[in-house]
């Protein structure tokens, strides 16, 4: 049964700061982490890792409090048989089987050794490795890795598993798998997740809420969705004449972006459309496509703004 | 989500059918940091002596296990074919087969032995990082260390017991009479169960250090190694003069060969007292009395237990994966 605490959240950290000598990891950080898929986004540095740490107990904050499972995780390591962890490096003994070790691993998180025998057959088949479970895992590949890596993460069947970087190192094809593996995670196995990532696509893809960290602090938190709204700009692909066709929105006043992919146009009520309608026109510029732009979570990055458009010129 | 395939046999009987039911929640037991020591423990275990694992993995070990067996069968076979052969008289020139000096030998081969199997148990968790692994479950740092010393440890004891089990079997064996023999020399069982004991636990606690310490095998085993012959080789000219005996404290071997005399010269000083069954079978007629009073002996020798085993726990309860 998972434990829910009082704010609904699975692990809450309030007014964590983590100082590394002179180094400030986290400043002040609130954050509550609920059911569900939740990505962890942030550059190299912007304090993920350490925040997956504190909330696995293996390193105390500097001050503040970190509930887990509604349980003070340094100082009841039990807690941590109700979590899972997926590294981001390697960390799989390549002399041993599959099955073996993560039947062994079923044991260290606390399960008698029969039962951990069992999960260990049953979680190697939902990540699709139960034919090559007994070779030893130095002959698998980087995506057979990772799989052996989330498994190891879910043999003892946690309620939360914290994953960091899950699809690094892999092809796109072994990346769609992998991300298939972590919704699986959630929506079948009802466990809920923790996705720490630099790579926003991978993020927008999987994850129901995002926290988005910079430089130790929290700069956004919310769910996807909300990032990736419908924005007040109308994005056009034509297909040929554009620059006439960019040329006959300028001389109607519109507010114009021009990127690789096709024009943006700020606004998208009616008004708008009629001109935009009359200068394909004018210019004869077949419309391939015309849609309200959604936000991407690029962009809490870069700051562009998300009615401003695609980057390029723009002009009245 | 049920996914049914028949799976008949075609001999007219019913076949089974398999049900994929989906994912499965856990709701068995779930037994903390006791069941994670133990399973920590197991595969120590296991890693040690190469069980589960290629004909290489079993091969250091189990050479070294044959090795000392082999030895204490040999002296075994010695001191039987000396006794039946030559009687009392001639068993007695044989004192090269008794139980302590097996024990003198055996110090070397223990500390050969550790050097080759004891970096499986701890470096290769840290080089291949599953040390993570381990301290993300219901488990410190340091009780994977002290499980994975305490398999070390097993073995070793059992490494030390073996031969002399052995051994004690050929003498027992050998002797016209097996039943006056043990009753003469019973005394010898718990001695070569404590000498073993003191050599494989310090052995143990030593080598976990180096495997500790290093991140590669080999470096393990050379850094155990090297702590073994280095102290010993500056020691030993020093302790010519009567004067600076001490100084053999800071010799590993020294200090487990000094060990031995002092939990076997029970036996001498059997023999010097006029026991009547000394001259039964051939004993421990060469034993030299160890040099130091037993409060510094045990001082030394705990002395190498703490600080070796203080600084690994020290540093794997500060270890941050």
């Amino acid at each position: 049964m998972t434990a829910v605490l009082e704010t609904g959240a699975l692990m809450t950290l309030s007014g964590v700061t983590k100082r590394y000598a002179s180094t400030v990891a986290l400043d002040d950080v609130d954050l509550a982490f609920a059911e569900g898929i939740t990505g962890l986004l942030g550059e190299n540095g912007a304090g993920k890792s350490t925040t997956i740490r504190i909330l696995l107990g293996l390193t105390p904050p500097t001050s503040g409090s970190v509930r887990v499972l509604g349980e003070d995780v340094t100082r009841n390591p039990l807690v941590r048989s109700r979590l899972g962890y997926m590294p981001e490096h390697d960390c799989l003994p390549f002399e041993a089987p599959a099955a073996e070790f993560l039947c062994h691993m079923a044991e260290v998180s606390g399960l008698p050794a029969a039962r951990a025998r069992m999960r260990a057959a049953d979680t190697l088949r939902h990540v699709g490795l139960f034919e090559a479970r007994h070779r030893p895992m130095g002959t698998y590949s980087t995506g057979m890795k990772q799989r052996v890596k989330l498994a190891q993460a879910l043999v003892h069947d946690p309620d939360i598993v914290l994953l960091d970087e899950p699809a690094a190192g892999l092809d796109p094809a072994g990346r769609d798998d992998m991300l298939g593996l972590v919704r699986k995670t959630y929506r079948e196995f009802g466990i809920t997740v923790v996705f720490s990532s630099h790579l926003m696509s991978d993020v927008e893809r999987t994850c129901d809420r995002i926290t988005v960290l910079e430089g130790g602090r929290v700069a956004k938190s919310g769910a996807v969705a909300e990032y990736t709204a419908e924005t007040r700009t109308l994005f056009i692909e034509v297909d040929g004449n554009r620059d006439r066709f960019v040329a006959a929105l300028k001389a109607r006043g519109v507010s114009v972006g021009v990127g690789k992919g096709g024009v943006a146009v700020q606004g998208s009520d009616e008004r708008l459309r009629d001109l935009v309608r009359d200068a394909l026109v004018e210019a004869e510029a077949p419309l391939r496509r015309m849609a309200p732009r959604r936000r991407e979570l690029a962009e809490l990055f870069t700051g562009v703004a998300g009615d401003q458009g695609e980057t390029g010129e723009t002009g009245q | 989500m049920t996914d049914a395939t028949p799976d008949t046999a075609g001999d007219g009987k019913a076949g089974g059918v398999v049900f994929d039911i989906g994912y499965q929640r856990y709701a068995g037991p779930r037994e903390g940091r006791r069941r994670a020591r133990l399973a920590v423990y197991k595969d120590g275990f296991r890693k040690v002596l190469g069980l589960g694992r290629g004909a290489k993995a079993k091969l250091l070990p189990w050479a070294c296990i044959l090795l000392m067996v082999g030895l204490g069968t040999m002296l075994a076979v010695m001191a039987g074919a000396g006794q039946r052969a030559l009687g009392d008289a001639g068993a007695e020139m044989l004192g090269g087969t008794s139980h302590y000096f097996y024990s003198f030998l055996a110090v070397t081969i223990m500390f050969v032995f550790a050097a080759l199997v004891a970096p499986r148990l701890l470096c290769p968790d840290r080089r291949n990082g599953t040390l993570h692994l381990y301290l993300v479950r219901p488990l410190t740092a340091t009780d994977y260390v002290e499980a994975r010393w305490a398999a070390f440890l097993t073995v070793m004891v059992l490494v030390a017991w073996l031969p002399q089990c052995v051994l004690l079997t050929g003498r027992v064996l050998g002797h016209p009479d097996p039943v006056a023999y043990l009753d003469a020399n019973w005394t010898d069982i718990p001695k070569f169960l404590l000498a073993g004991a003191a050599v494989a636990t310090m052995v143990a606690t030593v080598s976990m250090l180096a495997s500790g310490l290093a991140t590669r095998r080999g470096y393990a085993s050379v850094l155990l190694i090297a702590l073994y012959l280095i102290p010993n080789a500056v020691t030993a000219p020093l302790t010519l003069n009567e004067q600076l005996q001490w100084v053999s404290v800071f010799s590993l071997g020294d200090i487990l060969r000094e060990m031995n005399k002092w939990i076997f010269n029970g036996v001498e000083q059997a023999a010097a007292t006029g026991a009547e069954h000394w001259s039964a079978q051939p004993n421990d007629i060469d034993i030299q009395p160890t040099a130091f009073s037993p409060a510094f002996l045990l001082s030394a020798y705990f002395g190498w237990l703490v600080l070796p085993g203080g600084i690994l726990w020290t540093y794997y309860r500060r270890l941050k994966p």
